[in-house]
C-alpha cells in the first residue's frame, strides 16, 4: 500500500502540468531541438529577442501564417525566429513547407511533443515572443486577421521601439470609415476655393454652406468670409471671420484675412 | 474600355467553375480579375435624364474647374498629370485616408470604381457596388452566388462597404473594424434569426452575461470561424463542424475546430500533456468523443462564452423540447466532477498517470 502511494507521488511530480503553463513573465527554458537541417539547434538565441513559431505541416493557417512571417522575418534586427513543429512531422513534409512558405528562419523538431507540453502550447500556430532575458513577453494565438502587424508590434514592443500606446493601437486598430462629414466637409470648401478664384461667387457660397452643414469648421468659416468679402458683403464676412477665429484662434490666415479692408459693394478686390 | 458588369451572375458562375476547390480551406485566396481601367468614352457623363447623382464642377457646369477647357462639348485632357491627383485636389481627405497601410490597390485610379462626371448610383459609382466589387472580385462573387448559407448583411444597407473600405485602412481586408466590432455592431439584437430560420442569440448580451470567451472572440476575430461572405457550412462556417449533439468522429468532420485546436486532443487515447480532461493518462476528450455516438465539443462546451474556464456549459439540451439538464461540473484540485446528468456522477483525477475511472456508466440522453 506504501509503494502505490510512493508510485503515485513518483507520478504526480514527474507529470508534465497541462493547461497553458507559461504565464506573460514566466523564464523560457533553453533546450537542444533536432533541426530539419539536421543536428541539434538551441532553441533560444542569448541577447536576442526570440520569436518561436509552434506550427504544423499540411494546417491551412500554418501555411498562411508562415508565408506571411516570410516576409517580415528579416525586418527587424536583434530577433532570432525559430519555428517549432511535432515530433513526429517527417523531415521531408517539414522543408518542402519551408521552401513553399519561403521562410528563413530554421524549423526544430520537438520529439514526443515535449517541449509543446512544457509551454502549454495547444493551439496552432501559437507564436510566443520571448524578450532578452528569456522571459516570455507575449502569447499570441492564431488570429485571421491582423496577426503579423499584431505581431510585429509586440516584437518592436519587446525590443523598446514602440510604446505602450503604439501597442495597444496595433492590437486594437482606430476605425478605417469609409466616409466622415469633415472629410466631406473639406472636398466642398476646397471646390469653393476653387470656384472663388474663377470668380463663380454664388456657387462658392453655395459650397461653403454645404461645408457648414456638414461639419463647421474655422476653414469653411474663413472660405465663407472670402467669398463674402468678394461679394462686398462685410458685415457678414466679418461674422464669419469672428467664428473663425473662435474656433481656431491661432491661424495666421483668418487673422489677415479679418484684418483685411473689405472694400465696398461692386469694388474690385484683388 | 466600358466593363461588362450589368448582369454579373454569369460572369460570376462562369468564375465559379473556374476556381478548383472553392470553399475547400478556410484560408483560399480568393481569385482577383483586374480589369481594364475604364478610359475615355466610358468615363463620359451619363445623360441628364438618366444621372442621380453628379460631381459638383460637373453639376454646376465648371469644366474647368478639372479640365482646361471650360467647353463641355471640348473639355480637354484634365489639368493635372494623373487623374487620382486630379481628385485629390478637391479630396484631400481621400488622400489622407490613401495614406492608410493597407490600400484597395496601389495600382487602382479612382475613376476604375467612380465616373467622374454623374451616375445613377451613389458615390457616383459605375455601377450597383455588389456587382462593381464583384466584376474584380470574382472569387468573392462566386462564393456569394454559390453559396449555400447567405449572409444577408453583403445585400443590405451599404452593402461590401458595410464592412470595407473601399479606398483604404489600417485592417487586413481593408475592413473597416476588427471583425468582432463590424459582426456585433449588427449582431447584437434580439429575434435575429439564421439563414436556415433558426434563432440566434444577441451577441452583446450574451457576451455581456459570460465572461469567460473563446479565444477568436476575445481576440475579435470572428472571421477565424465564420466566413462572412457566405459559405458551405451551416452558420457560415469556414470549416466542417457537426451539425448535431452526436456525430460519429471523423477528423474531417471536426475541421473548423482543428483547424487551430491540436487534433491529438481528442484522437489520441492515452496522454499525460495534451489535455487536463483526462484520468490519470486516459483521454477522457477520446472517450466522449471518438464513438460512433460521439459527443460533439458543443455536448460540454460553449462555442463563444461562458461562466465556467475552458467554457464549459452549465446544462445541455435534452429532448425535443430542448430542456436543460444541468451538467454539475466542478473543477477540483487534481480534476474535475460531473453530477448524475449524461451518465452516473464522475470524477476524474489527472494528477496520477494510471486510470482510476470505472468504465461504463448509465447513460441519461
Amino acid at each position: 500500500m506504501l509503494s502505490l502511494r510512493i508510485l503515485t507521488l513518483l507520478a504526480l511530480l514527474s507529470s508534465p502540468k497541462a493547461g497553458p503553463a507559461l504565464e506573460v513573465g514566466d523564464r523560457v527554458d533553453d533546450v537542444q531541438l533536432p533541426a530539419a537541417a539536421g543536428g541539434q539547434t538551441s532553441l533560444l538565441a542569448k541577447g536576442a529577442v526570440n520569436v518561436l513559431v509552434f506550427a504544423k505541416t499540411g494546417h491551412p493557417h500554418c501555411s498562411e501564417t508562415l508565408r506571411d512571417l516570410a516576409s517580415r522575418e528579416g525586418q527587424i534586427a536583434g530577433v532570432h525566429w525559430v519555428a517549432i513543429f511535432p515530433g513526429d512531422t517527417p523531415l521531408a513534409d517539414a522543408r518542402a513547407m519551408a521552401t513553399e512558405c519561403g521562410i528563413k528562419m530554421p524549423i526544430l523538431l520537438d520529439p514526443g511533443d515535449a517541449l509543446y507540453g512544457k509551454l502549454g502550447v495547444k493551439l496552432h500556430p501559437t507564436i510566443l515572443v520571448v524578450d532578452k532575458e528569456g522571459k516570455l513577453a507575449a502569447w499570441e494565438p492564431f488570429r485571421e486577421i491582423n496577426y503579423g502587424d499584431r505581431l510585429m508590434a509586440q516584437i518592436r514592443f519587446t525590443l523598446g521601439e514602440i510604446s505602450a500606446a503604439q501597442l495597444a493601437e496595433a492590437q486594437d486598430p482606430k476605425r478605417s470609415d469609409t466616409h466622415s462629414d469633415p472629410g466631406a466637409a473639406k472636398s466642398h470648401t476646397q471646390f469653393a476655393q476653387k470656384l472663388l478664384e474663377m470668380g463663380a461667387l454664388d456657387q462658392a457660397l453655395s459650397e461653403v454652406q454645404k461645408s457648414l452643414a456638414l461639419s463647421p469648421s474655422s476653414q469653411a468659416y474663413l472660405m465663407e468670409g472670402k467669398v463674402l468679402v468678394r461679394q462686398g458683403k462685410c458685415g457678414d464676412a466679418a461674422k464669419a471671420f469672428e467664428v473663425a477665429e473662435r474656433l481656431e484662434p491661432k491661424n495666421g490666415e483668418v487673422v489677415a484675412e479679418k484684418s483685411r479692408p473689405c472694400p465696398p459693394k461692386g469694388a474690385r478686390v484683388q | 474600355m466600358q466593363r461588362s458588369i450589368a448582369n454579373p451572375v454569369p460572369l460570376l458562375l462562369l468564375a465559379l467553375l473556374s476556381v478548383p476547390g472553392l470553399a475547400r480551406s478556410a484560408t483560399l485566396r480568393t481569385e482577383v480579375k483586374r480589369l481594364p481601367s475604364p478610359r475615355g468614352p466610358a468615363l463620359k457623363p451619363l445623360p441628364a435624364s438618366e444621372a442621380k447623382h453628379a460631381m459638383p464642377p460637373f453639376a454646376v457646369g465648371q469644366c474647368i474647374v478639372c479640365h482646361v477647357s471650360n467647353d463641355p462639348q471640348k473639355p480637354g485632357p484634365i489639368k493635372h498629370a494623373s487623374i487620382n491627383e486630379e481628385c485629390f485636389t478637391c479630396h484631400d481627405d481621400v488622400k489622407e485616408i490613401m495614406a492608410r497601410r493597407y490600400k484597395h490597390s496601389a495600382k487602382d485610379t479612382c475613376t476604375d470604381c467612380h465616373n467622374p462626371h454623374n451616375s445613377k448610383e451613389p458615390a457616383l459609382l459605375h455601377t450597383e457596388q455588389v456587382a462593381l466589387c464583384t466584376s474584380c472580385h470574382v472569387g468573392i462573387g462566386a462564393q456569394v452566388v454559390a453559396a449555400k448559407v447567405k449572409h444577408y448583411a453583403i445585400n443590405k444597407d451599404k452593402k461590401c462597404v458595410n464592412c470595407h473600405n473601399p479606398h483604404a485602412s489600417n485592417i487586413e481586408r481593408v475592413l473597416i473594424a476588427l471583425p468582432f466590432n463590424l459582426c456585433v455592431n449588427c449582431h447584437s439584437k434580439d429575434g435575429m434569426t439564421s439563414a436556415d430560420g433558426k434563432p440566434m442569440p444577441n451577441y452583446s448580451k450574451l457576451l455581456g452575461e459570460n465572461a469567460v470567451w473563446h479565444d477568436p472572440v476575445r481576440n475579435k476575430d470572428c472571421s477565424a470561424c465564420h466566413r462572412t461572405h457566405g459559405g458551405e457550412n451551416y452558420r457560415l462556417l469556414v470549416a466542417a463542424y457537426p451539425e448535431t449533439f452526436y456525430a460519429p468522429f471523423e477528423k474531417k468532420t471536426y475541421a473548423l475546430c482543428f483547424s487551430c485546436h491540436n487534433e491529438k486532443v481528442v484522437s489520441e487515447p492515452l496522454t499525460t500533456t495534451l489535455t487536463a480532461f483526462r484520468d490519470g493518462s486516459k483521454n477522457l476528450h477520446y472517450t466522449h468523443i471518438v464513438r460512433e455516438r460521439g459527443r460533439t465539443c458543443r455536448a460540454c462546451h460553449e462555442v463563444h462564452a461562458a461562466k465556467q474556464a475552458k467554457r464549459i456549459r452549465e446544462s445541455v439540451p435534452y429532448g425535443p423540447g430542448g430542456w436543460l439538464l444541468n451538467i454539475g461540473f466542478t473543477k477540483t484540485a487534481t480534476g474535475g466532477t460531473c453530477i448524475k446528468t449524461c451518465h452516473e456522477a464522475k470524477s476524474y483525477n489527472n494528477k496520477i498517470l494510471t486510470s482510476a475511472a470505472p468504465s461504463g456508466g448509465t447513460r441519461a440522453e
